[in-house]
């Protein structure tokens, strides 16, 4: 977090304008630094998009922005998971798109089997998966130091077998379909051109506002606040007296919860089956990445850049088309990370040797 | 080109498909009939379109005793096409895998992973030869399948097959699943002279009998369905001109694709768009954004599993309002369909080719077989509402008919009187839509099955599945596509 | 303590070194001919055995390649899969459209991967950690998906392989196992592969003990230090994962020889992961921890595979317990899916009993039989000729505390 924050204001509208200036925190200190590269990126964007426009029209132009942003959010979703283990462990968390995917059937079984709302089924699998994820955190990560990170790289990787041949036997490979939680399902109307699904626009609604929550969350309560001391230097907060198992703890459930979220929000715009995150994981790790892991708002802008880049070089350049979508935006990061290697919005502090 | 190409005849049901139509189960078993005895199928000849006559799987078969078989150390068989065991490696052994009391056979299809699916087709078509057992079997002897899992990997197969054939135990091969599975293996197969039967996917190559005559596949390919799509098209909707097509960025998709693209030559079909698709594409929303832009009449989705799903619901999402037609990979109401209905979207209007009757369809209630499959399956414990055990059974009736016919060549039942037999085989599958066969003939006939019915997918209550409603005339070209090197000198 | 102390370069020591690599080499010879190894379903054929021990072989070189850069310089790389791919593609690319030899398209596959290699290694330079594993992770996502851009070079999703009959290797006339029949091209891939194996775990090892090796390991446990002791940085590491994705194109040109055939999914992104687990479980930073790594990363999934497909092969004790586990699995659809949480839970098992892997655990458990007490002068004198196994294995430094010291 490169903003700095005090803790006079109080009240909910404080809260909020607060968290949101912690969300363009980053922005400001990006450009207060790079002036110049964001210039050139700025005039990037206006020529192809006056380019885009003059070949294919105003209306499929906006219609890929649209879509661009409606990927963009999912990707940011499982990112704000990404981010919050990592900053918990600084390990990758192969498992946490398993997880998610668990968490999500989770969901499936308690509005299909149970019949509840959807979105309490939500909220209870995002229940459930947390309280999961702090015992899996307290029986398998705990016992290793947390230094020793190819044994916890292996532990997540045998989580991530393991929960995913588990999910095939319990609920067969077989897509289900999860239907969106919020209303006027499966409706779109019309905004500037393009098509928007209602669902879309209270996705995109629900990832701000978990973005902002989970911001409010680190930041104002005492857990939180072990929380980024712990993942800023562990060993002063070792010697500071905070409960390092227990705050890491706290770091998985939350992810957990976070993931299980974003799955349940994925869900409905394809069909869950056991696999169903592990296409999403790449583009969540990018984003992740390229937002610089320890940005929870930077990962959110970061996860619509790469769905923008994604769509626009797949739908404009006829030599990339929809087969090299992905490696364009996957080429993208890495001259990123090259040029700037803590991504656009990590502060430098997360280099670490 | 157009005339030559005149074999739209092909329409089928394939490796993923598993033709459901998730209805009421009609499993309401008359207790008066008897399960039909299998080992008297051969003789039967009754005509086919009179269910009550079909008893029992049956063929049209005489006894070819004496006219086709091992004859002065050549295999000799039906349409000119023979075998010279001294093609065969030094240690090729014609009775491997054939004792008196049983005839072993291999597959490699997925058993896990994310098409583990398919892998039920391994189940039902145990199931099929289990109650082939329980009558007798092949005179006298049990038919036993060896399953590995290769997880749709074509190297996983490759490795499979090369153990199976090293293993010296088996006699052939059968249901071998997916395209770039089977031709990873089929030249070792080849050079073996192992029988390489009824592969488990639609590619218009298993036809090649010139070069791999000890392959075989079972469903027509996917070429020449999208041929069917084309000519029914023209016939049906003859307004509609502009195509655009989602394709699955392989094999498979891009056979779909040629095949209708080398029909429509000289046609007022044109196909306006394609967009492709890899396997790890997290949706496909980007695809339809430009398929929409195009404006097209009609839209051809050309992928399988989970994708045929969010294609249909992407276009019933937006505002653009094609016809759509599909794969016939992905007729499966409850693998496919189901999902929708659970999102709150139907996939009304949807066109796909069926070949098979619907186990689980009511009109097929009736239907003696039908009525086996469910009798037979359930009392094994399985669900016979799992309409991939009866992708199963058809996949091991036909390897059961080959090994009946096998065993009346000359020489007995042996592995090169099996290779003849899979190239004559001349049957009426219960389960094959009333009007198409299924027949082969040595190097005239290479493909099983040329032929099939369009059907529209039809919705009442938005809240729950719909059923499949004929549109048009059923098109049997059966015969018309010869070999693959037809197929090769279109496409 | 232990129950035989040995002083280093003494006779006692050396019948001891010596004894150890003629059992190795005894070992290594033995197998192919011995293969009916372990339980299985149908009766395995020998050829079959072998071609999974040339697998072995194969994945060995890929893991130790992948343990310069995790083990040894301690950057997480999960791109290997691409490297192995990109050697595959070219030998089999050679091989089946321009009528090379195998063995000419070693040196190819090698200088490729090596160029690929630097080229991924520069942004490792400036990126550290998670970052760098984002940058490897793409690249291992991106392979597959190339591969399929490229049909006509690469032969998309339907794999490559040579043309019908050819591609094949041969025995020479002089093997003596030349007319093994079936057995005879396995086993002749086996005695070739064991060959450029053998150079280049020995490569490896001379690498590691040298400047850059000692430089490299200096990096990994102190970049600042390093730096300071005047380590070329930037160099070193860009040459380490040059030379690691080298190992892994060699991999996979073996692999071909081995099984000529290549198709996108054999590497795509799983590969990358079951590399980095076969590196942990056979010792991360140790040179001999690829052999059982890889051991476990060809057989271990097999024989899962094997046994939730039929249980006729398993060890009879496991199959009481596991037969009611296995019946009700088989109703299910995806139920034989069951192998892999099997594998995760073993995975699971071993690295808490041993979190330094397996090579690791060996020496805990040499360490209570064998003490062997160090000779600065001996040693000196043996590395100016050819150092000793014990010697290497002590100096080749596992991140671990290494009980032996």
């Amino acid at each position: 977090m490169s903003s700095t924050v005090t803790d006079t204001s109080t009240g909910a509208t404080g809260a909020v304008s607060r968290a949101l200036g912690e969300f363009y925190g980053s922005l400001r200190s990006l450009s207060a630094k790079n002036r110049r590269n964001l210039g050139i990126m700025a005039a990037v964007v206006v020529l192809f998009s006056i380019w885009a426009i003059a070949t294919e029209g105003w209306n499929l132009f906006m219609q890929r922005v649209v879509d661009g942003v409606d990927n963009g959010f999912i990707y940011a979703a499982m990112a704000l998971a990404l981010v919050l283990i990592y900053k918990a462990t600084t390990v990758v968390n192969f498992a946490q798109g398993e997880m998610a995917m668990f968490g999500t059937y989770i969901t499936f079984v308690f509005s299909s089997d149970w019949g509840l709302p959807m979105w309490l089924s939500i909220l209870m699998a995002m229940l459930v998966s947390a309280l999961a994820a702090a015992g899996i955190e307290r029986t398998l990560i705990r016992q290793f130091d947390p230094s020793n990170h190819l044994a916890i790289t292996i532990v997540t990787l045998s989580l991530f077998l393991i929960l995913g041949a588990l999910a095939g036997v319990i609920w067969a490979y077989d897509g289900k379909g999860l239907p969106s939680p919020f209303p006027k399902r499966n409706e779109t109307f019309g905004f500037l051109g393009a098509d928007v699904e209602y669902s879309s626009v209270f996705t995109w609604i629900t990832v701000i506002v978990t973005v902002v929550l989970v911001t409010l969350l680190l930041n104002r309560t005492k857990i939180g606040l072990a929380f980024r001391a712990v993942s800023t230097n562990l060993e002063s907060s070792r010697l500071a007296g905070v409960h390092i198992g227990r705050t890491l703890q706290f770091g998985w459930a939350l992810a957990a919860a976070v993931g299980t979220l974003a799955g349940s929000l994925y869900a409905p715009t394809t069909l869950l089956t056991p696999t169903f995150m592990g296409n999403l994981l790449v583009f969540s790790f990018a984003a992740a990445t390229l937002g610089g892991l320890d940005s929870l708002g930077g990962s959110v802008l970061a996860g619509l850049l790469i769905g923008l880049i994604q769509t626009m070089a797949g739908g404009y350049v006829d030599r990339i088309g929809g087969e090299l979508a992905t490696a364009t935006a996957l080429a993208v990061i890495v001259i990123v990370l090259a040029v700037k290697p803590s991504g656009l919005f990590g502060s430098a502090k997360v280099e670490r040797v | 080109m157009v005339a030559l190409s005149f074999v739209a005849a092909a329409c089928g049901d394939d490796d993923e498909t598993t033709d459901a139509t998730d209805a009421p189960a009609a499993t309401d078993a008359p207790d008066a009939t008897d399960a039909p005895d299998a080992t008297d199928a051969p003789d039967a000849t009754d005509a086919p379109d009179t269910p009550d006559a079909t008893d029992a799987p049956e063929t049209t078969m005489g006894d070819m005793g004496g006219e086709y078989g091992l004859i002065d150390g050549m295999y000799m068989g039906a349409g000119d096409f023979s075998l010279d065991p001294a093609d065969c490696p030094e240690d090729w052994d014609p009775m491997q895998g054939i004792t008196d009391d049983e005839i072993k056979l291999f597959t490699s299809l997925p058993t896990s992973g994310p098409l583990a699916g398919f892998g039920l087709i391994a189940d039902g078509a145990k199931s099929y030869f289990q109650y082939i057992n329980d009558n007798g079997g092949i005179d006298g002897r049990n038919i036993v399948v060896d399953v590995k899992d290769d997880g749709y990997a074509p190297d996983q197969t490759k490795t499979n097959v090369d153990e199976a054939i090293g293993a010296g135990e088996y006699a052939s091969l059968f249901v071998t699943l997916g395209t770039p599975n089977n031709l990873a293996v089929w030249d070792t197969t080849n050079d073996e002279c192992m029988p390489h039967l009824l592969n488990g996917t639609g590619a218009a190559q298993w036809g090649d009998v010139e070069n791999h005559p000890w392959t075989t596949g079972m469903q027509i390919d996917y070429f020449t369905e999208a041929q069917l799509w084309a000519a029914w098209l023209l016939k049906e909707h003859p307004d509609l001109t502009k195509v655009a097509m989602i394709t699955f960025n392989n094999d498979f998709g891009k056979s779909y694709s040629n095949g209708f693209k080398a029909y429509i030559e000289g046609t007022d079909l044109e196909v306006v768009a394609e967009e492709l698709h890899e396997p790890t594409a997290p949706n496909l929303t980007n695809q339809f954004t430009s398929l929409a832009a195009s404006e097209a009449d009609v839209l051809l989705i050309q992928t399988s599993g989970a994708f045929c799903t969010q294609a249909m619901g992407e276009v019933e999402k937006g505002s653009w309002e094609p016809l759509v037609i599909m794969s016939a990979t992905c007729g499966s109401l409850s693998q496919f369909f189901q999902p929708l209905v659970d999102q709150g979207l139907t996939g009304a209007g949807t066109h796909i080719i069926q070949t098979f009757k619907d186990v689980n369809d009511p009109a097929y209630a009736d239907d003696e077989f039908v009525q086996l499959y469910h009798e037979t399956v359930d009392a094994q414990g399985l669900d016979s509402t799992q309409s991939t055990y009866a992708t199963g059974w058809i996949f091991a009736f036909y390897m059961t008919e080959i090994l009946k016919l096998a065993s009346t060549y000359e020489g007995g039942l042996d592995r090169g009187n099996i290779m003849l037999a899979a190239r004559a085989i001349d049957t009426l599958m219960p389960l094959l839509l009333d009007g198409l066969s299924a027949t082969m003939d040595g190097m005239n006939d290479a493909y099983l099955t040329e032929g099939g019915q369009m059907a529209q997918y039809q919705v009442e209550d938005p809240g729950a599945l719909g059923t499949f409603v004929k549109v048009g005339d059923l098109i049997d070209n059966e015969g018309q596509l010869g070999t693959y090197a037809t197929v090769a000198e279109i496409g | 303590m232990a129950m035989v102390t040995l002083q280093e370069g003494s006779p006692k020591h050396r019948a001891y070194v010596i004894g150890a690599w003629v059992l190795a080499a005894a070992v290594l010879l033995y197998v192919p001919f011995a293969s009916d190894i372990g339980f299985a379903p149908a009766s395995i054929d020998k050829a079959f055995r072998v071609t999974q021990l040339n697998d072995v072989i194969a994945y060995a070189v890929a893991i130790l390649g992948l343990n310069l850069v995790i083990g040894y310089s301690g950057q997480l790389s999960l791109g290997h899969s691409a490297f192995v791919g990109l050697g595959a593609y070219t030998t089999i690319i050679l091989v089946s459209d321009h009528g090379w030899s195998y063995f000419a398209t070693l040196p190819i596959s090698a200088a490729l991967c090596f160029s690929v290699g630097v080229i991924v290694g520069v942004p490792a330079l400036r990126i550290r950690g998670l970052y760098l594993a984002i940058v490897t992770l793409s690249v291992a996502y991106v392979f597959p998906t190339l591969v399929l851009k490229y049909e006509s070079l690469t032969g998309g999703p339907n794999g490559k392989k040579p043309a019908r009959g050819e591609g094949k290797l041969e025995p020479p006339s002089w093997a003596p196992f030349s007319d093994a029949g079936r057995l005879a091209q396995p086993l002749w891939t086996y005695c070739l592969l064991l060959g450029v194996a053998a150079v280049l775990f020995v490569l490896a090892r001379n690498f590691l003990k040298s400047r850059p090796g000692r430089a490299l390991v200096a990096l990994r446990d102190n970049p600042t230090s390093a730096a300071i002791n005047g380590v070329n940085l930037p160099l070193y590491k860009t040459m380490t994962f040059g030379v690691s994705a080298a190992y892994g194109g060699i991999a996979g040109s073996m692999l071909m020889m081995n099984r000529p055939f290549a198709s996108d999914v054999q590497f795509a992104l799983d590969l990358a992961i079951f590399l980095v687990v076969g590196l942990v479980v056979g010792g991360a930073g140790t040179i001999s921890g690829a052999i059982p790594g890889s051991l476990v990363f060809v057989f271990v999934p097999y024989f899962m595979s094997e046994w939730t497909n039929d249980q006729e092969g398993m060890p009879p004790g496991l199959k009481q317990i596991t037969s009611p586990l296995f019946d009700w699995l088989e109703t299910r659809q995806g139920g034989r899916s069951i192998a892999g949480v099997f594998f995760g839970i073993g995975l699971l098992i071993f690295v808490f009993l041993l979190p330094g892997g397996f090579i690791d655990g060996m020496r805990k458990l040499r360490a209570r039989v064998v003490r062997v007490v160090p000779n600065p002068s001996w040693r000196r004198d043996a590395a100016a000729k050819t150092a000793a196994p014990a010697a290497i294995e002590t100096d080749a430094a596992a991140p671990v505390p290494n009980p032996t010291h």
